[in-house]
């Protein structure tokens, strides 16, 4: 016999859920020659969370750094799924040593999207990262985010059984938790800086990272395409020029050398000083990936704004 | 002594060159692979004997059914110092993952580092991370890409490190050699 308490605290629960109406997102992205697995991930995927009506489920194939970096930073994203293959080695004996594996998370092109996941909105409550091996890639943030629910293999797992796992957790942490989202737009201040990009081919999308921190990605190109977009270098009066470096990173693997960057410069209201990082005959240094050096006096920079980091809504 | 360290930073270099590469092996279904049979497979140039002799233009697969991360570095150790290696450096793998080794920033509190550097120099090689690593996967790429040997290896990081403060180079070629001296430590290896 369920008392009324027990029938008010549920409704209670499930109406404080269903303020908004969140997103719950599957990014999959096996190899093509996967499609059973992801067949099968995808009818999990909906025939699990199918419960869940107040939510719109959004489950999305063969996705890349670009669709990573979109849903992490959708202010209606509640719970973020990736499924693809990963991993992270540890050497046995180097612990302390400055050379180490770098993180590695797959997508179905076989491009490193493992650095797109370092940005993620609060509103946010649960992330799942199914690949082998991935819980390096997402430590520091579970570190730093108390109200996040999660699930990351930290040993090797079949794509099938992880997915169930990973979603049985979620609703554990869904019926579990009041979610409180961003009521307004979290704000901060920052140095605007301007990239314009020319391709005359196909292009990757790109990571922009400053400083070593995520803080956007230029999209793909389809072909000859003049792109222009605006970023924020976060400022703080500790900066350092390190937080000015700026580098663009597709992610593409070593085998992959085919160079469709395009033409890029970087610039600001205040300064043109972002030399590419190159050998004395242009060619940059760095495969897949570049590196804008900051060239001018920090003091120079005087165009500091407030920005949106993560809109409410 | 110079070309003593110098030959030392080149087999660091040479575990990255060929560690960076990725796999172009069969997909699977499963995400870790995890019960795959125990394989080891070559694709390029290992086994061609002077393919090999230069910084691991083969890329060597070895594929283990349960690997631990022991497997992975025993088969770098293996790899590496093996008998296919008179001339360095090969690849590891299980599982299709392939590893890509690089520099990582060192920690400023950690004491071990402050009696091996200086203060500054432990900021100049954290501040130049990414252009360390960048002219690490250049010369990757090119020894990789035209099979250059070992001299003509170290004359690129001779050229592309003039590039980088000398702090950042002494901590680069030091770390590397440490490296080196722990997986054969860890691994027992003479």
């Amino acid at each position: 016999m369920i008392n009324i308490k027990t029938i008010l605290l549920l409704l209670s629960i499930i109406l404080s859920q269903s303020v908004w109406a969140k997103n719950i997102v599957l990014l999959s992205s096996l190899p093509k020659s996967d499609l059973k697995t992801t067949f099968k991930v995808k009818n999990i995927f909906h025939n699990k969370l199918s419960g869940l009506s107040d939510h719109e489920i959004i489950y999305i194939n063969e996705a890349d750094q670009e669709d990573i970096y979109k849903y992490l930073n959708d202010p209606e994203t509640l719970g973020f799924f990736w499924l693809s293959h990963g991993g992270f080695k540890k050497i046995r004996g180097n612990r302390a040593g400055a050379i180490k594996p770098a993180p590695i998370l797959f997508d179905h092109n076989k491009d490193n999207v493992a650095k797109a996941f370092q940005k993620i909105h609060p509103n946010i409550k649960y992330i799942s990262v199914v690949g082998c091996n991935s819980f390096q890639i997402l430590e520091g943030t579970i570190n730093s985010r108390e109200d996040l629910g999660y699930y990351i293999p930290t040993k090797k797992v079949i794509a099938t059984f992880a997915l169930r796992k990973a979603i049985k957790r979620f609703k554990k942490h869904y019926w579990s938790y009041k979610y409180n989202y961003l009521e307004e737009d979290q704000v901060q201040d920052g140095v605007q800086i301007k990239i314009t990009r020319s391709t005359q081919t196909a292009s990757k999308s790109l990571k922009v990272l400053a400083g070593r921190k995520l803080i956007g990605i230029i999209p793909k190109t389809q072909g000859k395409e003049d792109q222009v977009f605006n970023y924020y270098i976060p400022f703080s009066n500790e900066l350092t020029k390190r937080d000015f470096k700026i580098v663009l990173a597709s992610g593409q693997n070593a085998e992959d050398a085919t160079d469709n960057f395009g033409d890029i410069e970087v610039t600001s209201s205040d300064s043109q000083m972002w030399k590419l990082f190159a050998k004395r005959d242009g060619t940059p240094f760095g495969v897949n990936e570049r590196v804008y050096l900051f060239k001018d006096n920090l003091e120079n920079i005087q165009d500091v704004e407030e920005y949106i980091l993560y809109r409410a809504r | 002594m110079m070309k003593k360290k110098l030959t030392t930073l080149m087999m660091a270099f040479a575990i990255f060159f060929t560690m960076n590469v990725t796999t172009a092996t069969k997909a699977e279904a499963l995400v870790g692979f995890a019960f795959k049979s125990k394989v080891v497979k070559t694709i390029g140039g290992i086994g061609t004997g002077a393919g090999v002799g230069v910084f691991g233009i083969g890329l060597l697969i070895a594929k283990f059914g349960a690997a631990t991360m022991s497997n992975l570095g025993a088969a770098i150790v293996t790899l590496i110092y093996g008998p296919i290696i008179a001339a360095i450096g090969l690849v590891i793998l299980d599982d299709n993952t392939v590893v890509d080794l690089e520099y990582q920033p060192i920690d400023l509190l950690n004491t071990e580092a402050h009696s091996n550097f200086s203060l500054e120099e432990i900021q100049m090689y954290n501040a130049e991370l990414e252009e360390l690593n960048a002219v690490r996967k250049t010369i990757q790429s090119e020894v990789s890409a035209e099979g250059k040997d070992l001299e003509q290896a170290k004359t690129l990081w001779e050229n592309y490190s003039q590039a980088l403060h000398p702090s950042t180079i002494k901590v680069a070629e030091k770390k590397a050699a440490e490296f080196i001296n722990t997986l054969k430590a860890a691994h027992k290896i003479q």
